[in-house]
């Protein structure tokens, strides 16, 4: 049996506490289900006033629309090959990072891995102009490569940051003694770390994952065409426009926050854990 | 961070380590560190694209932003939609983790729950909010009208102030989940005991949230405040993706205003300077950040 603390059970009792938790509920989610349910209502329900607050007939045009319509697919591809890759470089090459901050001592070992975190707090804009230039100048601008790499500025910090909490979680004892068994320095960490840490080294790349599916500033200035094109630029050159097909763009904003939805519900705890522990600590 | 077994082999213990760590920082110096440097050797130039020549201007560029009457403006639109956010952060953030703190398994699932909106990408929840504003069908419109708190429906986009007003609720919104976690890490570190005590001193309700809760919650709260007020300062994709800067400026941030002078208006050594100044304006909020987690590790662990 949890203790409820006192002044909890206190204001609950006095109601005021359980109406301000119901009222922040629907402020939290009311949003959500009103960009779902608009997503299914047919274009003449949707400019209805009263708006219906329960659709009254499902409609699938929004969504058919996008889901056969190849520049919105190619969106879609574009922003999975940008994650996904973004995710997949950034945990390669934090996994072996954070293993040297988290396993050996070494001079500059605390210095360096704070100052990873403190990375997180440069602002975005800041690296814009010159990294624009520099893709120019290396034909990168408007490639994928242009999106990935400036993705990586900001994640491959996060990610070894994170992987060293996941890391420093397990006994030195372990590696020690695979070392007493002849397994070389590097052979620790593919044969015990990596798969001893594994939940928290997806939880990682999915945090990523997310990050850069959902990045927006720079995907704006360093593509331009169709073909590269991330969902988010694509869905702010939409917003952009004047539009009358509200089901169309909120079906597409829909399948956007999709994958980011389902990813977090399922490791939210590592979620909670990373964004605390990171922010806390020293 | 111990490495109690005798190494076999000096270059096992004195170079993998760093070997381990070069990928990483090749990346991280090439990709943020450089660039950032690059930004300060850049304010100092006129870029042009159109070019090769690029030549040296020395405090130009600062002098042309800085008697920018626009500068003035982002910077006070900036300091109103950070400070805004945080405040409705804040109220939402502490009164949620206060009543939802131990209170068991339900309580938990509320809390995860409500961290959605945190996570979810700044473009979608500027459609989100942009078709609940909307001024010819939107759902606020229709329930205030019905609650007779307006009498017509209203364009809050195009209006200076509750173009603003939109922007803070619908970052406050998104923001919020992160300071309920914090502030339920920090309820954490709270001793039970501390509560009875001062409910047999007489302590209730307000007075107990204002005299003792609060108080002992200083440290996580600086913290908190301090890393939001950097993120929000330099949140991007929300302020341009609902109202773009407008109406006519009133809502540009600095981010948007960097993003304008460099990519609209391509005067790249003048964004590279804005760059520079906000960078400096960060530093000092990014100082006091480490100067507070210091305070914390003292305190508190």
């Amino acid at each position: 049996m949890r203790t409820w603390r006192w002044y909890t059970r206190l204001i609950m009792k006095h109601g005021p506490a359980a109406i301000f938790i119901v009222l922040v509920i629907i402020f939290a989610f009311f949003p959500f289900y009103w960009m779902i349910i608009t997503s299914f209502k047919p274009p003449s329900e949707i400019f209805r006033d009263p708006p219906t607050f329960i659709p009254q007939n499902l409609y699938l045009g929004g969504y058919r629309k996008l889901l056969v319509d190849p520049a919105f697919v190619g969106y879609m591809k574009n922003s999975t090959i940008v994650a996904g890759g973004t995710a997949l470089i950034a945990t390669f090459v934090a996994s072996f990072a954070a293993y040297s901050f988290s396993k050996f001592r070494f001079p500059g070992n605390r210095v360096m891995s704070f100052s990873l975190f403190l990375t997180q707090l440069f602002p975005q804009s800041v690296i814009l102009v010159p990294l624009f230039i520099v893709f120019q100048h290396y034909r990168l601008y408007d490639t994928y490569a242009a999106l990935i790499l400036s993705n990586l500025a900001f994640s491959v910090p996060v990610s070894i940051w994170l992987m060293i909490g996941f890391f420093e979680a397990i006994p030195q004892e372990l590696g020690d003694a695979a070392l007493i068994d002849g397994c070389s320095r590097l052979g620790v960490l593919f044969r015990i770390i990596l798969p001893i840490a594994r939940t928290g080294v997806v939880a990682t790349a999915m945090y990523i994952f997310i990050s850069a599916w959902s990045e927006l500033l720079f995907a704006l200035t360093f593509t331009t065409s169709k073909t590269i094109r991330t969902l988010p630029v694509a869905l702010s050159m939409f917003i952009g426009q004047y539009t009358a097909d509200w089901s169309g763009l909120l079906a597409a904003a829909t399948l956007t926050c999709l994958p980011v939805a389902i990813i977090f519900l399922v490791l939210q705890r590592y979620f909670i854990e990373g964004m605390t522990s990171g922010a806390m600590k020293e | 961070m111990k490495d109690t077994v005798a190494p076999r082999l000096r270059v096992g213990k004195y170079v993998l380590p760093y070997a381990l760590l070069l990928p990483a920082m090749v990346l991280i110096l090439a990709i943020l560190i450089y660039p950032i440097f690059d930004t300060l050797r850049l304010s100092f130039y006129n870029v042009k694209l159109t070019s090769i020549e690029q030549p040296f201007i020395g405090l130009d560029n600062y002098r042309a932003v800085l008697s920018e009457r626009l500068l003035r403006v982002v910077l006070k639109n900036s300091f109103i939609w950070t400070l805004g956010s945080i405040l409705v952060q804040f109220l939402l953030g502490f009164g949620t983790a206060l009543i939802l703190d131990r209170s068991g398994r339900l309580g938990s699932i509320i809390r995860g729950l409500l961290l959605v909106p945190w996570v979810m990408p700044g473009i979608v929840i500027a459609f989100i909010w942009r078709w609940i504003l909307s001024p010819d069908w939107g759902v606020l419109n229709f329930t205030m009208t019905r609650l007779g708190l307006i009498d017509s429906y209203q364009p809050w986009l195009a209006r200076p102030t509750s173009a603003m007003i939109s922007l803070v609720i619908a970052n406050g919104w998104k923001g919020f989940p992160f300071w309920m976690i914090m502030i339920t890490a920090g309820c954490k570190a709270i001793n039970q005991e501390i509560y009875d005590a001062a409910a047999v001193d007489g302590a209730a309700g307000w007075r107990m949230i204002w005299y003792i809760i609060l108080p002992l919650l200083k440290l996580p709260l600086f913290v908190t405040s301090t890393l939001a007020f950097i993120w929000t300062f330099n949140y991007f994709d929300l302020v341009f993706a609902l109202t773009r800067g407008g109406p006519v400026d009133a809502t540009r941030t600095v981010p948007l205003y960097i993003y304008d002078t460099a990519f609209t208006a391509f005067r790249m050594g003048e964004a590279s300077a804005t760059s520079v100044l906000l960078l400096a304006l960060m530093s000092v909020a990014i100082f006091l950040y480490i100067r507070l987690l210091r305070i914390q590790g003292g305190h508190l662990s």
